[in-house]
């Protein structure tokens, strides 16, 4: 990537202190070192190593995303439209866990871990009622495309009817 | 419900083995008739670049591959497309799956392939077990305890982080015979408004001995790890570890 690009795309992300001109950027991208790779008796790798994507310049601290491009950064990732199918069981025993907890928050109070266990019951319900919510939209989609094809099929008729006189 | 139901997940099984190359064969003899006969095989191969590798495609998206130290059953969602005007292809979603329900997939697939190898070849003995958890997941879908986990990591930065790539191995539990650990990999561009944040959770139950397993003994080991496995996820996803 050009220093130019590379620039114009940092534009949108990051802060005005962090900007700097373009010709002050390094053009090297740095690999991330390798990994000191051993294999287990399993033959999976063991590569105890964390190494972060950050990278320093001459002057300022300027993030380098080596990672994405510009379009990866831009497109919504396949897993952002995965919702799970809902159970209204499932629900049912969520809410009724979290309502155990409810209580207890409100009387004695939480534990650390109970708070902790409450907010992950909070995270699951939420999926299943965006999930809830989708099979909602969509039904409704499903109605919305069928009451435009009525309409454009009416429209039709009405032209055809219009025409002749 | 287990988390890895809500988001986009993908589990695989794998048995390590004792790693004779002989072993790598015979199981080749052992497996394929037995797959053929079981399961509408889609394709075999046996990759040029480990030739000792025997990788079997099912119908139904799972994978069996073989060689002399493991014994890997993973699922692939293949993507379909329909054909549109100009020669274009244009990519059909697949339908997903809930983890759970595949996990019990494969579970059963090598319990019935552990049974097979048992009968006809009791020499190979396993080294370890171990049960994979592949999670995709968007900035805004992250269970609260990855939250909690990226929040540790970034503590020494009061700048933050740019973004994470990390592999760590955790020791859960330890006796004189085996030992319980977990590979959690993981990459997290923390900058990108829509980058997708990559997970996985390897648990592994690993004999200090190759060890002799009979069917109804890899029967038990296997449904006691897929137990213990999916609670230290659930207890990871839920910020119950220590990070004090």
């Amino acid at each position: 990537m050009s220093e130019l690009a590379f620039a114009s795309t940092m534009e949108a992300t990051v802060p005005e202190w962090q900007k700097q001109p373009a010709s002050t950027l390094e053009t090297r991208i740095v690999e991330p070192r390798p990994f000191d790779e051993t294999v287990s008796s399993g033959g999976i790798s063991e590569r105890p190593v964390f190494h972060l994507m950050m990278r320093d310049t001459k002057n300022a601290v300027i993030p380098r995303d080596t990672q994405t491009s510009p379009e990866e950064r831009s497109a919504k990732p396949i897993s952002a439209s995965y919702q799970p199918s809902f159970d209204q069981e499932t629900w049912k025993d969520l809410i009724d866990q979290r309502q155990k907890f409810l209580q207890k928050k409100f009387g004695p109070g939480l534990a650390r871990q109970e708070q902790q266990q409450l907010q992950f019951l909070e995270w699951k319900l939420n999926r299943l009622e965006m999930a809830r919510a989708r099979e909602s939209l969509n039904r409704i989609e499903s109605i919305v495309a069928r009451q435009e094809a009525i309409a454009a099929e009416l429209c039709q008729a009405i032209k055809g009817i219009q025409r002749p006189g | 419900m287990n988390w890895l139901d809500s988001v986009l997940a993908i589990p695989s099984i794998g048995l390590g083995l004792s790693g004779k190359i002989s072993h790598a064969t015979r199981l080749r003899e052992i497996l394929l008739p037995f797959i053929e006969d079981r399961y509408k095989v889609r394709q075999v191969s046996f990759p040029q670049h480990s030739p000792i590798e025997t990788y079997i495609e099912l119908d139904t998206g799972y994978r069996i591959k073989a060689d002399h130290q493991r014994l890997f059953v993973e699922f692939q969602y293949s993507v379909t497309g329909d054909a549109v005007p100009g020669s274009f292809i244009l990519p059909k979603p697949p339908e997903r799956q809930a983890f759970s329900a595949m996990l019990e997939t494969e579970l059963a697939m090598v319990k019935d392939l552990w049974k097979e190898i048992h009968k006809n070849a009791d020499g190979i003995r396993i080294s370890f077990l171990g049960i994979v958890a592949n999670a995709f997941l968007s900035k805004g879908d992250l269970p609260p305890g990855i939250e909690t986990f990226f929040e540790h990591l970034r503590k020494p930065w009061p700048l933050g982080l740019w973004a994470g790539d990390g592999n760590f191995i955790a020791i859960l539990d330890k006796t004189e015979t085996e030992i319980h650990r977990c590979h959690h990999r993981f990459n997290a561009p923390f900058h990108a408004e829509n980058g997708e944040y990559t997970f996985v959770f390897d648990y592994q139950q690993v004999f200090s001995q190759p060890t002799s397993v009979s069917d109804k003994q890899m029967s038990t080991y296997l449904s006691d790890l897929q137990t213990t496995a999916l609670a230290y996820y659930e207890r990871f996803a839920a910020g119950s570890l220590n990070y004090e």
